[in-house]
């Protein structure tokens, strides 16, 4: 599911792109202050954005528990006990599952038992729902990461390669592409990679199954074609955030400026040009990646992935209310600590954000 | 080459007279655009009159022999259940049409309503509504409109509000953005200083000047909340069987891929013309108002 915000126009992508450079620090007298500052600065932006990452599983926990309880109980009964049940069996089922209880005391002993690692037990199933997700979320999460760790680098070139050649007929056709390949659904892509790989080629299996029994081998094919699916939904995205960035970089004065002086032009790029644009680049990344990587839900449900969007799907299909509680809280946790991580991993390695992201 | 030359200035200078650049000549004015146009009208001709045109009953079951390939009789052949793709496809592109426009003008209405007062007022209004923008941008969109389906069920108004409701902080802060820079004009405070109220001040100051962004804001969150509605119905919890519909046609024929491609393939074509030429629409629209000529700047 992709639909980022493109960094468009008036107001919107200042906003989001380009956080207020912090002022030049004042002349210190010793070097010895500036460097206390800066470590702080760096703890302060890692605790600001941890505080933000649990801010936000926090919403979505109220969310998540409030649309699925505004059914009445007797209903939610019903679901679990089917339509046969009496009404002496429906009470009890509702008493027994405290479902009298006001939601806020229910919210907290539900959130209480989660985070306690007691994610409760499938009405549908009849199993554990935790070790009925976690399995299915390693492999989740091991296919998120391996698609943004082949879709960010080549998004990343693919989008400098558009910035040095703006206006060129090189960029046109590669920004129509990014435009046409951006308004493809995920499904579309899959659908697509399926009928050529797997129908006409015949290279890779049809669906990801594989996984759940597979050998070795076949359970890596397995996930090539929801990764690929994937990267394709990803790059045209993150490639033309990049080459926006990118592009107001190097037509800024101090790159004109270091251009006209003679430097290489290899040396402006990557240390004048780059750099600077590496700061809204990687605040857009960040904003779109949570929404990015929802594309996995639809991937895993195109390939029959054994994954936690299937189940997720799965489970709303079924009316399975606690899976249905457990997944999203899970798979948000998930969104969160892998944007959370590419944040702080940015931090970490490029000195100059220590102080952009304070 | 000078036709292409003489219009940039004569667009600017449009622009600089206050006089708000036509959408129209902007899309037409571009071969994105143009593309746009012609794929989008072809689509919207289908979508709109191809039920008219449709051989067979979309879910009359076993018009022709089960899973068969396209022929004289069935266009893009029959799916698993024997009906006839061509009629399915014909008269199933509605709701993804539908329900993104009804759902984006509800988030416009609402999500820019609240940013323009916001970009307005200032002060503590602006902050609260800003933080509860904020706070909504953070919700991963597909996974809040899942839990909310899960716990209301799905119909077209549950679709609509909750797809809405992912559109609404969005173009919130668009239109927020576009008025800060709009309330600062002396038009503004003259209307201020003859006593108009907000709202009056809001529709008939304010409104007419962020048009241009807004527009093509909109163009983009069709593109966006069209993609959206699809995905949904293709995970079976937009549209429901038997009802034909693009998204759903692609799901319910998938495993049948290999045997009989047509009944997949042409759903999923529909999907994606649909939603290309919007976004073509939209991209010449955007890139219109952000104008990247690269004038004066030492090519690197």
């Amino acid at each position: 599911m992709a639909e980022p915000e493109r960094p468009i126009p008036v107001g919107e992508a200042p906003a989001a792109a380009a956080p207020p450079m912090s002022p030049a620090p004042a002349p210190a007298p010793t070097p010895e202050p500036a460097r206390v500052r800066t470590r702080y600065a760096r703890l302060e932006s890692v605790v600001r954005q941890l505080g933000a990452a649990l801010l936000t599983l926090f919403v979505i926990s109220i969310v998540t528990f409030a649309a699925t309880n505004i059914k009445d109980p007797v209903d939610v009964a019903r679901g679990a006990l089917g339509r046969e049940a009496t009404d002496e069996q429906l009470e009890a089922y509702v008493r027994a599952n405290d479902l009298d209880e006001p939601v806020y005391v229910r919210y907290t002993s539900w959130l209480g038992d989660f985070v306690r690692g007691d994610w409760g037990t499938s009405p549908v199933t009849g199993r554990e729902v935790r070790e009925e997700v976690l399995p299915r979320l390693e492999k989740t999460l091991l296919l998120s990461i391996v698609s943004l760790l082949v879709a960010l680098p080549l998004s990343i070139a693919l989008g400098l390669f558009m910035a040095r050649r703006v206006g060129t007929w090189s960029d046109l056709s590669l920004l129509i592409g990014t435009v046409v390949f951006a308004a493809l659904p995920e499904f579309v892509v899959g659908i697509g990679l399926l009928m050529l790989f797997a129908v006409q080629l015949g290279w890779l299996p049809v669906d990801s199954t594989a996984l759940s029994f597979g050998t070795t081998a076949e359970q890596a094919k397995a996930y090539v074609l929801p990764a690929l699916t994937l990267v394709i939904a990803m790059v045209p995205y993150i490639a033309r955030i990049a080459r926006g960035a990118v592009r107001e970089a190097l037509a800024a004065p101090y790159t004109q400026a270091a251009l006209l002086r003679g430097l290489p032009r290899r040396t402006v790029v990557w240390d004048h040009a780059m750099r600077n644009a590496s700061v809204p680049l990687v605040n857009a990344v960040a904003i779109n990646l949570v929404y990015l990587l929802s594309g996995v839900i639809v991937v895993e449900n195109v390939f029959a992935f054994p994954g936690i969007g299937q189940a997720l799907v799965q489970a709303i299909g079924g009316g399975d209310t606690i899976t249905v509680q457990a997944i999203a809280l899970v798979m948000g946790a998930m969104f969160i600590a892998i944007s959370l991580v590419a944040d702080l991993l940015v931090v970490y390695f490029n000195p100059r954000l220590k102080a952009a992201t304070a | 080459m000078t036709t292409a030359a003489a219009d940039v200035p004569a667009l600017e200078s449009l622009e600089e007279e206050g006089g708000p650049p036509s959408a129209w000549r902007t899309v037409v004015g571009s071969v994105e655009g143009r593309i746009g146009l012609v794929v989008g009208a072809l689509m919207l001709g289908v979508i709109a009159f191809g039920r008219f045109f449709a051989p067979y009953s979309p879910n009359e079951i076993g018009v022709g022999v089960q899973t068969t390939g396209p022929s004289a009789d069935h266009l893009f052949g029959t799916d698993n259940l024997g009906r006839d793709v061509f009629s399915r496809f014909l008269v199933g592109g509605d709701t993804i049409l539908l329900v993104p426009l009804a759902a984006v003008t509800l988030a416009f209405v609402v999500g820019g309503g609240l940013g323009m007062l916001g970009a307005y007022t200032r002060g503590a209004v602006d902050a609260l509504i800003t933080r509860t923008f904020d706070l909504l941008l953070t919700l991963p969109p597909l996974l809040l409109v899942l839990v909310i389906i899960a716990g209301l069920g799905t119909s077209s108004v549950v679709l609509v509000v909750t797809v809405a409701l992912v559109f609404l902080p969005r173009m919130g802060r668009v239109v927020r953005g576009a008025t800060q820079a709009v309330v600062t004009n002396d038009y503004v405070a003259a209307a201020q200083a003859r006593g108009e109220r907000t709202h009056a001040i809001l529709v008939r100051e304010v409104l007419p000047n962020i048009a241009a962004p807004a527009i093509a804001d909109f163009a983009l969150r069709i593109t966006y909340a069209v993609i959206f509605v699809a995905t949904l119905n293709f995970l079976g919890l937009g549209a429901q069987p038997p009802e034909p519909d693009w998204g759903l046609m692609v799901a319910e024929s998938r495993n049948f891929l290999s045997v009989q491609p047509w009944a997949t393939l042409m759903p999923a074509a529909g999907i994606a013309a649909l939603s290309i030429s919007f976004n073509l629409i939209a991209d010449a629209l955007t890139r219109h108002l952000t104008r990247e000529a690269a004038r004066g700047v030492v090519p690197v």
